[in-house]
């Protein structure tokens, strides 16, 4: 660049210098025509005449004010100097004048004799009287004496700003250049990162190759931009997808019954199920993004969340039990699971942990172990009479006869009544695991009813208890599965005389109603049942909590089970009570149904 | 003649009680519940009493404990019969002293031998102290 610089330089130099050559070469011309012309025009006689300061030829040469003027001389046409003037140290060389008047007038190099410096002379004719007499000779140095002298200081001042203009300007370009280069090579690095080729542009690329550039970056861009345009679109999509696939799978989370908490690694909970609430009682942004020390205020709870920090804990599914803070009577089993990476068992995402509430299935398990309890007291009360009866008869030989027919008879009821429990909870065991098929016969509900009335009168008059059956004769005969549908009427005549305080009265009616119903009623006088404990008297093991119930031998099954076979029967059953005033179950049967299915069958 | 008290609300348990313990050669007082068996007690101890838990009125339990608080200075012992003999039987059974559990189905021939046993043992014990007062 400074070289180019230079060179430019050197350039305009060389141009002012051949201008300044041309314009004094013209200068010459003009001057030595003038002068040689003036001479030849001027009178003969007075040019030759003085050769003092003050003669024609001097004034003349004067005239002009040239630093290149060498001489001016008037010769013969021999070539004798007939009179001269000449700058200072010129001497006018001796010269060949031309003969032809075609070539009187011109001009010619000549030598100086002196220093050899080239004389550029111009000549006219001098003429007098039509003759040629001699010639006007003026003789000019052709070299400018002091040209480049005077000249340099000129170039110097011009030169230097040109130089000075072409280096600030290189290094302003080179300046605003270097940003343009980096961008030239930050695209042509980009280019490479797209997998496009950007070879053609040599690295140390110009103006045009990085326009060039740029405009292949533009290109590259635009397509860029369009293919991002597409993969946004797509992206949209998938994302869309995504969401959909999320609340999805959120929604079948939420649908779960059971509360589900995600932990990730660091122990803090991502992600809770719509259960939370409801089974914690803990809202779900009180717990999402916190530790679980801000949320969780059950020691053991908390100490098993934790623990999962490490990795190495959490092998395996483990799970603890809990009563929640506000409801001491519920029971939540917490299960937690490891989310390890699909790809790599060894990496933790987080834990799965999983709220169940367990208060039924302990309820039932409570409920089951106290079944057990009551059933195994109710088998062994009648076991206990068979045991200390028959050996009564065992021992002692010598009974009287009616207490040995007694004995008999207490055995024969004692079986009786651990066969009637028995038969309950087979009936049970048959109705709930699907078993139970009821075999339905005609029967004569006036017979069923007398009968287990009459099964009754025993245990009715131990407790001096007074039975009455009231049956309409309207009641004809339905179909039933006799032996399924006696358990029924057995269990509620049989509480209703539990429950009877002594010297009380049991009532066993039935008739039908308007509707073609059967309504079979067992009414007492006994100890009643509260409002609360009405809803749960059909519930299986349940028994109302109170002193005159607990006084009494029950298992929770009996109602159970009446309400199973008579609704088996397509029938209903419901109770009227009042604590301390007696109670009233009541069965309704369909007998219209019953006959049309007689129609079918016939 | 020993006397025992039969607490409890089956009749045919009562029957049975008695007609067997008769026959071995005991007075037999039977009641059907907890609160006329204290007031039996209260009126007149009697040599052994031979209780259920499940009961009417007062419960098996309510009779022991209210003995316990009501005559102290008892020294006849109690059968318990029950078929429940779990924690919580035990728990209120340890406080009480000379008091014995009869497992059901009760063995009248179990009974019977406790009570021989028992009534043998006090009556070797009367004959010592007697023994000892007579030198005395």
């Amino acid at each position: 660049m400074i070289s180019a610089s230079l060179l430019v330089i050197a350039i305009v130099s060389g141009l002012l210098y051949q201008h300044q050559i041309q314009q004094h070469q013209e200068k010459t011309r003009v001057h030595g025509v003038a002068l040689s012309r003036a001479l030849s025009n001027a009178d003969y006689t007075q040019l030759v005449a003085g050769k003092d300061k003050a003669s024609l030829v001097r004034n003349l040469v004067n005239v002009q004010d040239n630093e290149d003027f060498a001489y001016g001389v008037i010769v013969n046409t021999a070539g004798d100097k007939l009179n001269e003037v000449t700058s200072a140290g010129s001497i006018a060389p001796p010269a060949t004048m031309p003969n032809e008047p075609y070539a009187w007038f011109g001009e010619h190099q000549l030598k100086s004799p002196g220093d050899g410096r080239e004389i550029r002379e111009f000549f006219a004719p001098l003429m007098k009287d039509g003759q040629l007499v001699g010639f006007a000779r003026a003789g000019y140095y052709s070299q400018p004496k002091n040209l480049i002298s005077n000249q340099i200081s000129s170039f110097a001042l011009l030169a230097l700003p040109i130089f000075l203009l072409t280096t600030l300007s290189y290094f302003l370009i080179r300046r605003e250049m270097k940003p343009l280069k980096q961008l030239s090579e930050k695209m042509e690095q980009a280019s490479l990162s797209y997998g496009v080729q950007a070879t053609s542009i040599s690295s140390n690329a110009g103006l045009g190759d990085f326009i060039q550039r740029f405009d292949q970056f533009i290109q590259l861009i635009q397509s860029r931009v369009q293919k991002m345009d597409m993969e946004s679109v797509s992206t949209q999509t998938t994302t869309h997808l995504l969401t959909y696939k999320q609340e999805k799978a959120e929604s079948a989370l939420n649908a779960i019954p059971d509360a589900v908490l995600v932990i990730d690694q660091s122990g803090i909970p991502t992600f809770a199920n719509q259960k939370i609430e409801p089974i914690l009682g803990i809202s779900r942004e009180a717990m999402i993004g916190k530790q679980p020390q801000e949320w969780c205020k059950n020691k053991e709870v908390l100490a098993f969340l934790t623990r999962f920090k490490n990795a190495n804990n959490a092998k395996g599914a483990v799970s603890i039990e809990f009563s929640p803070e506000d409801a001491a009577n519920r029971k939540v089993l917490v299960s937690a699971l490891p989310l390890f990476s699909p790809r790599d068992q060894n990496t933790l995402f987080g834990m799965l942990v999983v709220f169940r509430d367990v208060s039924k299935e302990h309820l039932a398990k409570q409920a089951g172990v106290e079944f057990v309890s009551h059933v195994s007291h109710e088998l062994k009360t009648p076991l206990n009479t068979l045991s200390a009866y028959s050996e009564l008869l065992l021992d002692y030989n010598t009974l009287a006869e009616s207490d040995r027919v007694n004995a008999v008879n207490v055995i024969h009821s004692e079986v009786e009544r651990m066969s009637g429990l028995i038969s309950n909870l087979l009936s049970i065991s048959k109705m709930e695991t699907g078993t139970l098929q009821l075999s339905r016969k005609r029967v004569k509900l006036q017979d069923l009813l007398q009968d287990a009335f009459d099964n009754m009168q025993n245990s009715a008059l131990g407790k001096n208890i007074k039975l009455a059956l009231n049956i309409s004769p309207e009641v004809g005969s339905v179909r039933l599965d006799k032996e399924m549908f006696r358990i029924a009427i057995d269990n509620l005549l049989s509480n209703a005389i539990k429950y009877s305080n002594v010297g009380g009265s049991v009532t066993v009616s039935a008739h039908v109603m308007d509707d073609e119903q059967i309504q079979i009623s067992v009414k007492d006088q006994g100890i009643g049942i509260s409002a609360e404990d009405t809803e749960k008297v059909f519930n299986k093991y349940y028994r109302a909590n109170n002193q005159e119930t607990a006084m009494r031998s029950g298992h929770g099954l009996g109602l159970y089970l009446a309400k199973q076979i008579v609704e088996l029967h397509h029938g209903s059953i419901k109770v009227n009570s009042e604590l301390g005033h007696g109670t009233e179950f009541i069965i309704t049967i369909k007998a219209q149904q019953v006959q049309l299915e007689e129609l079918q069958a016939a | 003649m020993k006397r025992i008290l039969i607490v409890d609300d089956e009749p045919h348990m009562t029957h049975v009680l008695k007609l067997y313990l008769q026959r071995a050669g005991y007075d037999v007082e039977t009641v059907p519940n907890g609160e006329v068996a204290l007031a039996s007690v209260l009126k007149a101890a009697p040599d052994a009493m031979v209780t259920d838990i499940q009961m009417p009125v007062m419960t098996g339990k309510d009779l022991c404990l209210s003995i316990e608080a009501q005559y102290p200075q008892r020294k006849f012992p109690i059968y318990v019969m029950t078929s429940m003999t779990d924690r919580e039987h035990r728990d209120w059974t340890q406080k009480i002293d000379n008091l014995k559990f009869l497992e059901k189905p009760l063995s009248m021939r179990a009974l019977t031998q406790a009570l021989a046993a028992h009534f043998s043992t006090i009556n070797a014990d009367t004959l010592n102290t007697d023994g000892g007062v007579a030198h005395g």
